[in-house]
């Protein structure tokens, strides 16, 4: 669906986009992870012809559209019209309705007059804006101009789904009301890019993360996949608390104890079979032994920590 | 280009920019009226030449500084403005091009800004029938063309505003550049030009002579303000005939040649500053050339 490669992109001084390479897979929803200033954004709009990357190559639904500093125009036009983009903090036309709005956006796909008409009224229930499709877009709320903004981002029923930042600044409410949006469009078999700097956001409708940090991604992959590889890398935390205390001599992990009878270790992969036969040969009983999964949120932070 | 031209066009009827125009130019017909009526109370007659005569005296130099702001400030936030908001990483996301983008976006502009015009026309004919000046051809023809020089200086501020919106990324400090740069080519550099055509004016140059050499330098060294070349256009709808005058002295009779405007109308001005109504048009296509090719090739984040 989605190809980037290589992708570089200079402001001034800033190197935007390092050698950036990811694949974005049909069906995939893919989260796009990032810091404020990664780079997330910049990829996003290079993919739509809206930045000019500096080198690279960039393939969208099956077709090269940038390639050697060029993007390819009609090819770029041909992939937009299967494409739908939500930006971040974008307001549309303050003197047009939700209804104008969608059918002058409507207008741009040639979509006919009576098709039209019926996406439009379908959308607008999908993001619960047909109460208010008369009322202009000016005196919407936050929220309600999120949903008005991933309707347009829709309205040509698009098979690949370019989101940025769609939840910033919503209440819970409406996070959870987004979140169902994206699942809904996975199960009608779209593939969605979307970007966020907000873990909890993407780690529930995900499937697949990318996370980029200073222009170049640093980790690319399935959540649990890269919560495992992480756990091997940074080492198993495990919570112990024994019936009397007991004598770690002789082994080589890090133990720290917390009381008497609770410790906490930190050791390179996980050993709670030999942590329970030490307590059993001690004469001791568990009371209670737990790894501490780290949250997608820890590891996002020590990968966005090591690039410091 | 089709979509941005009715997007743009249905944004001028909604936000009220046709109507803050209209009545811009409205502002200034209404005085022109009141004084043509206090002319005729008098039991004076007024001929369509003459009111014609008033009206763009009266009109030319006031409206086109505010049409002028009006459209160099709508030029200069019409593409950085839409970045900030996001609107056109919205609608570049959908199957239209830059390029059909821009040029549809502008002449949607200049579109709203010919309905005012035309409308501007309609009540300038209307304020004339009012105060009893017969409408013929002429007059009306004239009101019409002085309304199209008037649209075309629009239509160069507004190609010129979206220069500075394709270079500067806030709005808010185009707004201010393009204030700045109004009054430069509107006020400051025509008063240096002036000084030079003084300057170099043989004595006793004549009327004629004086708006012959005005002309020749504001063509020279001010084609790229559409005022300027309004002016020159403007100046001409009067041409001079010399006719002899005789005065009365204590020395005794005396008699003199004198210059005497006699009025042409808009259009054989426009016939004879052609070269003036063409840099408006060739100055419109270049300015937009340049905001077109720098919009093309920008970074819209």
């Amino acid at each position: 669906m989605l190809v980037v490669e290589d992708l570089v992109k200079v402001y001034g001084d800033v190197r935007a986009l390092d050698g950036l390479s990811l694949e974005v897979k049909e069906g995939q929803i893919y989260g796009f992870l990032g810091p404020n200033g990664a780079g997330k954004s910049t990829t996003l709009l290079s993919t739509l012809g809206l930045v000019y990357p500096n080198s690279g190559r960039i393939s969208l639904l099956g077709r090269e559209v940038f390639h050697n500093g060029k993007f390819n125009k009609g090819a770029l036009l041909e992939a937009k019209s299967r494409i739908g983009y939500m930006p971040e903090h974008a307001t549309l036309w303050d003197f047009l309705t939700p209804y104008q709005t969608l059918e002058i956006l409507a207008d741009s796909f040639d979509i006919p007059r009576t098709e039209r008409k019926e996406r439009i009224r379908e959308l607008l229930e999908t993001v619960n804006l047909w109460e208010v499709k008369d009322k202009k877009a000016g005196k919407f709320s936050k929220g309600m101009r999120q949903r008005l903004l991933l309707a347009q981002a829709l309205i040509n029923d698009p098979e690949l789904l370019i989101l940025d930042e769609p939840m910033s600044g919503l209440d819970p409410k409406g996070i959870a009301e987004f979140k169902e949006i994206i699942k809904e469009q996975r199960k009608a078999g779209k593939t969605v890019f979307f970007s966020s700097h907000i873990l909890a956001h993407v780690e529930e409708v995900c499937d697949t993360v990318g996370v980029i940090v200073r222009g170049k991604l640093r980790v690319e992959g399935n959540i649990n996949d890269i919560r495992e590889n992480f756990l091997r890398k940074a080492g198993y935390l495990i919570l112990l608390e024994t019936t009397k205390p007991v004598s770690f001599e002789g082994v080589d992990w890090e133990v720290e104890r917390v009381s008497p009878t609770k410790y906490g270790i930190k050791a390179p992969s996980d050993i709670r079979e030999d942590v329970n036969d030490l307590v059993w040969r001690q004469g001791a009983k568990i009371l209670q032994l737990m790894v501490r999964v780290p949250s997608l949120e820890e590891v996002f932070l020590s990968l966005v920590k090591e690039e410091g | 280009m089709w979509w941005g031209f009715k997007l743009e066009l249905k944004k001028g009827m909604h936000t009220k920019k046709l109507w803050a125009v209209l009545l811009i130019m409205l502002l200034f017909y209404m005085p022109v009226v009141y004084v043509l009526k206090q002319g005729m109370k008098g039991g004076g007659e007024m001929s369509g030449e003459a009111a014609m005569s008033l009206m763009i005296q009266f009109i030319t130099g006031m409206s086109m500084f505010f049409l002028g702001i009006v459209a160099i400030v709508m030029g200069a936030t019409a593409v950085n403005k839409g970045i900030e908001e996001g609107t056109i990483r919205v609608v570049l996301s959908k199957k239209i091009s830059r390029l059909s983008y821009i040029l549809g976006k502008f002449s949607g502009q200049g579109v709203v800004f010919f309905a005012a015009v035309l409308l501007a026309v309609l009540v300038a004919l209307a304020g004339l029938a009012y105060v009893g000046v017969s409408l013929t051809g002429k007059v009306f023809g004239d009101v019409f063309l002085l309304n199209i020089v008037l649209f075309m200086v629009m239509v160069e501020f507004l190609a010129l505003g979206y220069v500075l919106s394709t270079f500067l990324k806030s709005s808010g400090s185009a707004l201010g550049v393009a204030l700045v740069v109004f009054f430069i080519i509107y006020l400051v550099l025509p008063i240096f030009v002036q000084y030079e055509v003084y300057t170099h004016a043989p004595g006793g140059i004549s009327d004629q002579g004086l708006r012959d050499m005005k002309a020749d330098y504001y063509t020279k060294y001010l084609f790229y303000s559409p005022t300027a070349q309004a002016e020159v256009i403007t100046s001409y709808v009067s041409d001079y005939k010399v006719v002899q005058k005789t005065v009365n002295t204590p020395q005794g009779t005396k008699t003199y040649a004198t210059n005497l405007p006699i009025y042409r109308g808009v259009g054989y001005a426009i016939k004879e500053r052609w070269i003036n109504f063409l840099l408006l048009i060739i100055m419109s296509l270049a300015y937009l050339a340049v905001a077109v090719v720098r919009f093309v090739r920008m970074d819209l984040r």
